[in-house]
């Protein structure tokens, strides 16, 4: 066991310091080279993982880089990283028309969320970023590129939606809807969610094209959930 | 604030380190032992002290075939001339370090 934890103590450092080449940095081949004086798997261990940041930095940046080639390497780090949590966690998008008001306003930006909610599911309620399959009316612009919506859930699977008299209900229980539009009305055809689908709405029930128009969505099709709206970056207030 | 340089307490305790024998060549795992640093602060503190030629360098080829050659650090004649100044003990010693 023992010589075991020593031997990959030392292929991790040596790795770390050489990668596929048959030599490293000065300093990284300076710790490699003490490697073999600690005593023991602890100390070999030790030595490694402190040795790493020797090695990685006089690889990466220069050990005794100047503070400007630091700055660079840390800001080069940060955007990567904002592209990366960007593309993978969380994004920010634009809304382009006015469907969703008074929620969300045309012009604002808004934070999404692209990963917690396929841990917690998504709940009735939620705003959800989506795009619709291609063969669907409505899934793309005139140009083809696919269109991305932003709508309330409003039923989950089994939920049997319909209206009357201009509000809706979901399984026979009217809906109360605080995010309308003072004296708004819906009109809907009655639907059952079908498994592994979402009726949504647009606030803005008169203007706004959702699962009444199109159908149920596919929620595999949902890319993200609104966690927050930060307002028009810039332009007349309110 | 400015800070004056070489007197971090790591950078002190190389000093120190490399002072004991000032004219001989010393190992890292020496240093490391003898500073109480992981090779993580000392290395960086070598290397800065070489960058400015206040320590210097040279290659062992190791005594065991197939091994690495070991790296070995020397202080200059500047460097000991700014070791013994920043080791010296304060001609005022601060109340902190007074004991």
């Amino acid at each position: 066991m023992r010589p075991r934890v020593r031997s990959a103590a030392r292929t991790v450092l040596a790795w770390a310091v050489r990668g596929r080449q048959e030599q490293g940095t000065v300093w990284g081949e300076a710790v490699l080279g003490e490697f073999e004086e600690t005593s023991g798997a602890w100390e070999a261990v030790r030595w490694t993982a402190s040795g790493l940041r020797v090695a990685l930095r006089a690889r990466l940046i220069g050990l005794f880089a100047t503070r400007s080639r630091r700055l660079v390497a840390a800001v080069a780090l940060a955007i990567v990283a904002a592209f990366a949590v960007n593309w993978l966690a969380v994004g920010l998008a634009y809304i382009p028309s006015t469907s969703m008001e008074p929620t969300l306003r045309a012009g604002d930006r808004i934070l999404t969320d692209k990963i917690t909610y396929r841990w917690t599911g998504l709940h009735r309620g939620d705003v959800v970023v989506f795009s619709l399959p291609a063969d669907r009316r409505y899934a793309t612009f005139a140009n083809g590129e696919p269109i991305r919506f932003i709508k309330r859930v409003v039923g989950l699977p089994g939920d049997s939606i319909t209206c009357r008299d201009g509000r809706v209900y979901r399984d026979g229980v009217p809906l109360a809807e605080p995010y309308e539009p003072a004296g708004s009305r819906t009109e809907c055809a009655q639907v059952t969610v079908p498994a592994g689908s979402l009726y949504v709405l647009g606030d803005d029930r008169t203007i706004s094209r959702d699962s009444r128009d199109f159908g149920t969505v596919p929620i595999h099709d949902v890319s993200a959930r609104l966690v927050t709206r930060i307002g028009p970056l810039s332009g007349p207030p309110g | 604030m400015p800070r004056r340089p070489d007197t971090s307490p790591q950078t002190l305790r190389v000093f120190a380190a490399l002072l004991l024998d000032a004219q001989d060549w010393h190992y890292g795992y020496g240093l490391a032992k003898l500073t109480g640093l992981a090779p993580g602060t000392l290395y960086p503190i070598l290397a800065r002290l070489v960058a400015r030629d206040l320590v210097e360098t040279r290659w062992e080829p190791s005594s065991h075939p197939g091994r690495p050659p070991r790296h070995l650090y020397r202080l200059t004649a500047d460097g000991r001339e700014l070791a013994r100044a920043r080791t010296a003990p304060a001609t005022a010693p601060s109340p902190r370090l007074a004991t």
